[in-house]
């Protein structure tokens, strides 16, 4: 098919947007509710472009043969500049957004109309002042996600996003993961204390409790590592790990530990659980537990899986846990004497932390979760110098990881990881071929035979609420031995909590950055991290056993929402 | 319940009978609760937050309890310019509510509306299924004692 884009001939396939065949062409067209991971919907109607003497939405108009495109009238460039002005009437302005970034672009800094009065109703840690309407919340919540707990309300002017009867976001259907923030283009959506306010007050309550002689921990997600740098201009992929280290040093965090050793407890716990369920045959699948988004989905609807669920608390929880006790005894501190601050790709995380269940003596495990773009946010305010930062070491013990810690950021990581150990647990042999292929990749539902020994174990593993929900409506769930389940789509690296923006492209390279760094590491398998060794020897003695189930462990109840 | 069922099962045929369907259940129970949506949603299959973003579309579906007597304001273009502004004020000063609001006795509820084709003989508005129009101050007063 032949097109003209300012006057200029290309070739189009049928069924392309006007936008794609520009885009390919490096023709310039601003856009802003368009995202390359959704649908496109024509609502900001600022990639407007001119055919036929008409001004049609470039994102979801389909080429024609011999259709002649216009991309830079005066028409055209009067009526985007009109649109992004009227949207920036209804939001209260801030520089490094997605929205501002366009409305840039355009060359406008203000709009000539006046600002209309909007009520701010938060229903879901929300700020309508911020709210372009563009949709993109709405759709990531219901077609990516499935849960549908947003959508457009009222009309007209009065047209705004919310849960059905502005039910409470605590009470709703929502599972915490995030992923609406993180699609959103004007930080309308946003987790909680997220704004610079609260920041500060957290930076000043860090350093009262640093006068009082509260040891203040940090330790960060494997994901954080393969997206932080993004904030600071870095490309995506880029591995921050040593910069990252420094930069908390420097805001004046006392030591700063590896969630990855977390993670590599975690396996110990899990991998153990999974080979005596194996041997039992009891309660299989065992389906991970180390996603907290899915955790509440499956509490409030599908409760039937819970036994099923691992056990087992999530990396930072356990780590959490053995530094107010182990680390903690050996400082000669008490629990509560200890603050630990997880930085984390992820909003349902602060939920986890506040679980009832997660305490050890009184304490919660984690007293502060911090996002990826929180974080951020913070070095920046405190002017440090992100990109020339020298690299650091995370300290010991609890800095010290495997490769298979790394790799849980990504989908199928946790389940790689866990095959790794498991197999040495089941056949006592030493396993040559550490890759698992076989588990990885991007594909919404995979699945895997691994032979082990002369048994066959079915592994599945799915990323997405959308595809989990597919996966266990669909009974398909039934057939496996172990499956490993995430909320976000690519698993932690494209968590709720990431920088923005996140595309599956962008997905795919800190991906690639996590696997890239296990390739690297002397050690790749959990049970081989020395310093998890000498945790079971001179403090939780095996994986399992009673003080393991005392700190390590948790359980699942039915949770009742008012709708789902 | 059983009224309701027999509403789903006559209009499970698809989406496109939602409006009628939330127009029933009004005709009956004076507004759409979020227990009839829910149960309603469990049953059509459609999430909840689709089936309140449509009916909070429609001025003529209320999704709360309303007055016995609901006043609908027509704030249209016609009605604006011939001084729906200040019928409002009126109904409002009256009625001792905002718009939005209902009265504490539980008898009248003040609301806008989009064009109700009253415009040659604006302002007008709609008590219920009944019409007014050409309205002034003098006129509200005596609808509202009538109905008081």
């Amino acid at each position: 098919m032949k097109i003209k884009i300012d006057g200029r001939r290309f070739s189009a396939k049928e069924g392309e947007t006007i936008l794609n065949v520009a885009k390919r062409n490096k023709i310039y067209i601003p856009t802003l509710c368009y995202h390359p991971d959704l649908k496109p919907q024509g609502r900001c109607r600022v990639c407007l472009v001119e055919v036929d003497g008409k001004l049609v939405t470039s994102c979801n108009t389909k080429v024609m043969d011999n259709m002649e495109i216009f991309t830079n009238t005066k028409r055209v460039k009067e009526a985007r500049k009109l649109n992004i002005e009227l949207i920036y009437n209804n939001h209260s302005g801030e520089k490094e957004l997605e929205f501002s970034v366009v409305a840039k672009e355009l060359g406008i800094k203000k709009s000539r109309f006046e600002k209309p009065k909007k009520e701010i109703k938060s229903p879901m840690e929300r700020d309508n002042m911020k709210c372009l309407l563009c949709g993109r919340c709405v759709q990531v919540c219901g077609a990516i996600q499935s849960i549908n707990n947003i959508e457009f309300t009222d009309r007209g002017i009065s047209t705004r996003i919310s849960t059905p009867y502005d039910i409470s976001i605590k009470d709703s259907a929502c599972t915490f993961c995030g992923q609406c923030a993180l699609y959103c283009p004007g930080n309308a959506i946003r987790e909680r204390a997220y704004n610079e306010k609260v920041v500060r007050s957290l930076m000043e309550e860090m350093n009262k409790i640093i006068n009082k002689k509260k040891f203040i921990i940090a330790q960060t997600a494997p994901a954080v590592r393969a997206s932080l740098g993004e904030m600071f201009g870095m490309k995506p992929g880029t591995l921050v790990t040593g910069k990252m280290v420094t930069a908390l040093r420097k805001l004046g965090f006392d030591k700063v530990f590896d969630t990855d050793f977390g993670a590599d407890l975690t396996i110990m716990e899990e991998a153990n659980e999974f080979v005596g369920r194996m041997k039992e045959k009891k309660n299989l699948p065992l389906i991970t537990s180390c996603c907290p988004a899915w955790i509440k989905f499956a509490e409030q609807t599908f409760p039937f899986l819970l036994k099923n669920i691992s056990t087992c608390k999530s990396p930072h929880q356990m780590l959490g846990a053995i530094a107010k006790t182990y680390y903690a005894q050996k400082l000669k501190l008490k629990p509560k004497d200890l603050m630990i601050v997880s930085i984390m790709p992820c909003i349902a995380k602060k939920f986890e932390a506040q679980r009832p269940e997660m305490k050890i003596s009184g304490c919660n495990d984690v007293d502060v979760v911090l996002t990826t773009r929180e974080i951020g946010r913070i070095i920046k305010k405190e002017k440090i110098n992100f990109t020339d930062l020298r690299d650091g070491e995370f300290d010991d013990p609890l800095g010290i990881s495997s490769g298979g810690g790394a790799i849980f950021g990504v989908t199928g990581g946790v389940m790689e990881a866990a095959l790794r150990v498991a197999y040495e647990i089941l056949t006592g042999k030493r396993l040559k071929e550490i890759d698992f292929n076989q588990v990885r990749g991007f594909e919404g539902i995979r699945e895997a035979d691994i032979k082990i020994d002369n048994k066959i174990i079915k592994v599945g593993v799915v990323h997405g609420l959308g595809n989990i929900r597919k996966f266990i409506e669909s009974d398909r769930w039934k057939k496996y031995h172990f499956i490993e389940m995430m909320a976000c789509p690519g698993g932690c690296i494209g968590g709720g909590g990431q920088p923005r923006p996140t595309t599956n492209e962008i997905r795919k390279k800190r991906m690639e950055a996590l696997y890239r760094q296990d390739k690297k590491m002397k050690i790749r398998m959990s049970n081989k991290n020395p310093a998890i060794k000498k945790l079971y020897l001179e403090f939780l003695g095996e994986p399992l056993g009673e003080m393991s189930k005392k700190l390590l462990h948790t359980k699942y109840k039915k949770r009742k929402v008012k709708y789902t | 319940m059983k009224k309701l069922d027999n509403l789903i099962s006559e209009y499970k045929r698809g989406e496109c009978k939602l409006i009628t369907l939330f127009k029933e259940i009004v005709k009956s129970k004076g507004f759409l609760s979020f227990e009839n949506l829910n149960y309603l949603s469990k049953n059509l299959d459609i999430p909840l937050a689709k089936l309140y973003t449509t009916a909070s579309f429609y001025s003529f579906i209320p999704t709360a309890k309303k007055g016995k007597y609901i006043i609908r304001v027509c704030n249209n273009l016609s009605c604006n310019l011939n001084g729906s502004e200040n019928i409002i004020e009126v109904l409002k000063k009256e009625l001792k509510i905002n718009l939005g609001e209902t009265t504490g006795d539980g008898k009248f509820s003040l609301e806008l509306t989009s064009c109700i084709g009253q415009c040659d003989s604006a302002p007008a508005m709609m008590i219920n299924n009944k019409i007014y129009t050409k309205l002034d101050k003098t006129k509200i007063r005596r609808i509202l004692r009538e109905l008081k």
